[in-house]
């Protein structure tokens, strides 16, 4: 089956005025129609940018970008504009993408009426409502006349949602969707996007750095785990957060504090030997990963820059780990209890 | 021994443009000395109003509406909220410290790291001679480089830099209790990790107690010895971290508790609390969370109920229905 949505060897640089950095280099991903995927990593791992990247709202500085196989930037007319409508970005912070000034009602009738997806105010209103029934907010009439300020955060978050299906997208890309909301309704706002799917089909990549809900959110799809600007493991869901694949994803998993005070006090994890995260400005030679890696071999690792290579159902960036044939998790024996 | 803190019925209001809005309603806990104690709940739980308040750095439309906050060290005992200039100046820092949630709006983005020291060495009347001294070795507690940390601007250092700065310059004056808002929202995982291992391993070094601030379970089943849940301005529940933790009795502990997933082990039952957080202007009837509760009853819409002791020593909890709760959970985990 062709991919929805394709990164072909893609990088982006960025110009900064230290000189210019690579946010995302030679990242391949496919996602397939319908799939959840999540994009898990720290802040400067290129996971945003991949995202604006998989969205169109930003050019690959090389690469190419494929929507069931066509080239988007090179796309014309009617073709660019079908890629425009099909994949849709919703933004970390609905504070700052819903406009204060407008009611829901004219938040979802605008791009209704302006990509002539309905005709006429009354049939744009009712398709309105259909999309906040989506969105599980109802009744819609209660909440088409309000102004974003007078919803929750919870609420603000879900009519975003509903804005980026006006123009019927066979894709979302949500860029840490859930982490301004409160925990108590953070896992409805994932429902929602899991019941997209589900019901429309759609096909949601989430953009996270919070790997709990990556789990939730994935469970039966899968996670790429990013760093400094690569992916260094992409497989099943499971199989990364119960043995993982990459020292760097075995190191997350192991760090990360959890809701449960006998399990996180216990837990095994993955010894750093470098503490701070390297510059994007000045990466280490080899595996970008390798200064701070447990498993890191002299003459190897700091030489040359390990491919994504198959390892148990998954892929992964890491020469010890491939070649021992197992998942670092094991070499480090860490990962699940 | 006395309590290191007693806060004993601590109501606060806010004056806004909506009218009067109790943030904290009748809040009473005790910090022992060396014990860390986490406040969890969501927005317009209050916990963050109740922080500053306790440090007496409230806006100024915050008004204390009544209550004592009740601080003992070495023999003396004074209220902090009846305490005033030059008192309440040397009692903040010297016994209480307090790490803001935004480690770049906590410094002054124009002088370097050791004036940050300096500073605050005058303001409290530290001498000078011997501060570089105790800089670099609280610098190096929180495991920075004090040759390369004290020349640097606050923008220089990363997110998780400092806040270690922040920590060890909370530390300066040795206080007794060090109060965190969030101490590790912002951050990245692995320097998350980094900063709970270091606030552990200091507490455990240094001997002060703490009370931190955090919508996220996860920190407070690292580091708290007890905790408090609060709910619309309110302490809902406070227990030991493990009874709350695996024998928790009120149902927003429980909502909240089943609202985390989790990386390690099984998923377990998952789920979100219907609703949203209480709009504080315009609180329910009766217990402030019954709109969101799965074990509401019609008595629940009557009258908001008391903090009262459940079935194990020093848990307590403001619901009728704990025990329904108990059972459930007793069904569940069976």
């Amino acid at each position: 089956m062709t991919a929805l949505l394709a990164l072909e060897n893609v990088s982006r640089d960025f110009r900064t005025p230290g000189g210019t950095i690579v946010a995302v280099r030679d990242v391949a991903l496919d996602v397939a129609p319908g799939e959840a995927l999540c994009l898990v990593g720290e802040s400067g791992c290129g996971k945003t940018t991949t995202g604006r990247l998989l969205a169109g709202i930003i050019r690959p500085t090389r690469g190419r970008v494929l929507f069931e196989g066509h080239d988007v930037w090179t796309a014309r007319g009617s073709q660019r504009g079908r890629f425009r409508r099909s994949v849709q970005l919703v933004h970390q912070d609905p504070y700052a993408s819903l406009n204060p000034v407008r009611t829901i009602r004219q938040t979802l009738t605008a791009p209704l009426l302006h990509h002539g997806i309905v005709r006429g105010g009354r049939a744009a209103e009712q398709r309105a409502a259909e999309l906040l029934e989506l969105v599980d907010l109802e009744p819609a009439d209660q909440f088409l006349p309000k102004y974003p300020h007078q919803l929750s955060g919870g609420q603000r978050q879900r009519v975003s949602i509903a804005r980026a299906l006006t123009v019927g997208p066979r894709a979302i890309v949500a860029d840490e969707a859930v982490s301004m909301v409160d925990v108590s309704i953070r896992l409805a706002l994932l429902d929602v996007l899991l019941g997209l799917r589900e019901r429309l089909g759609v096909t949601v990549v989430l953009i996270t750095h919070d790997l709990a809900v990556a789990r939730y959110f994935a469970r039966g799809g899968r996670i790429a785990v990013m760093y400094l600007g690569r992916v260094v493991e992409i497989g099943p869901t499971e199989a990364i957060v119960g043995a993982a694949g990459h020292p760097y994803s075995a190191a997350l998993v192991s760090a990360i504090p959890e809701a449960d005070p006998e399990v996180t006090r216990t837990k095994r994890r993955v010894p750093l030997r470098g503490g701070e995260i390297p510059s994007l400005l000045d990466l280490p030679p080899g595996c970008v990963f390798h200064p701070r890696c447990p498993l890191a071999e002299v003459g190897l690792c700091d030489v040359r820059v390990p491919d994504l290579l198959p390892l148990g159902g998954r892929a992964v960036a890491c020469h010890v780990a491939v070649r021992e044939g197992r998942p670092a998790a094991e070499l480090l024996q860490v990962g699940s209890v | 021994m006395s309590a290191l803190l007693d806060v004993r019925d601590l109501s606060i209001d806010y004056r806004t443009r909506r009218g009067d809005v109790r943030a904290v309603r009748s809040v009473s806990f005790a910090v022992e000395p060396g014990e860390a104690v986490a406040v969890i709940g969501e927005s317009g739980s209050g916990k963050t109003t109740l922080a500053v308040g306790l440090i007496r750095l409230s806006p100024k439309n915050a008004r204390v509406a009544s209550g004592q906050v009740v601080f003992s060290r070495n023999g003396l005992t004074q209220d902090v909220l009846e305490m005033e200039g030059d008192e309440l100046r040397r009692w903040r820092w010297r016994d209480c410290a307090m790490v803001f949630q935004s480690a770049l709006n906590a410094f002054n983005p124009v002088i370097t790291i050791w004036d940050h020291f300096v500073d605050t060495a005058r303001a409290h009347g530290l001498a000078r001679h011997t501060l570089r001294g105790q800089a670099d070795e609280l610098l190096e507690l929180v495991r920075l480089e004090p040759r390369r940390v004290l020349p640097a601007y606050a923008h220089e250092l990363s997110g998780g830099m400092r806040q270690r700065v922040l920590i060890a310059l909370s530390l300066l004056l040795r206080p007794a209790l060090v109060i965190l808002d969030e101490p590790t929202t912002a951050l990245d995982i692995l320097t998350q990790r980094s900063i709970i291992d270091l606030l552990r391993d200091l507490r455990h070094e240094l001997g002060f107690a703490m009370i931190f601030i955090s919508h996220d379970l996860s920190l407070a089943a690292e580091l708290a010895d007890e905790m408090i849940t609060m709910y619309a301005g309110r302490v809902v529940e406070r227990a030991t971290v493990r009874d709350l933790f695996y024998r928790p009795r009120h149902p927003y502990s429980l909502g909240l508790l089943q609202a985390v997933p989790r990386v390690t082990g099984a998923m377990g039952e998952l789920g979100a609390i219907p609703g949203s957080p209480p709009d504080l202007v315009r609180l329910p009837r009766g217990c402030t969370y019954h709109p969101r509760c799965p074990f509401l009853v019609e008595e629940c819409t009557a009258e908001d109920p008391p903090l009262l002791a459940v079935d194990s020593p020093g848990h307590e909890a403001a619901c009728i229905r704990w025990r329904a709760v108990a059972e459930r959970i007793g069904d569940t985990r069976a």
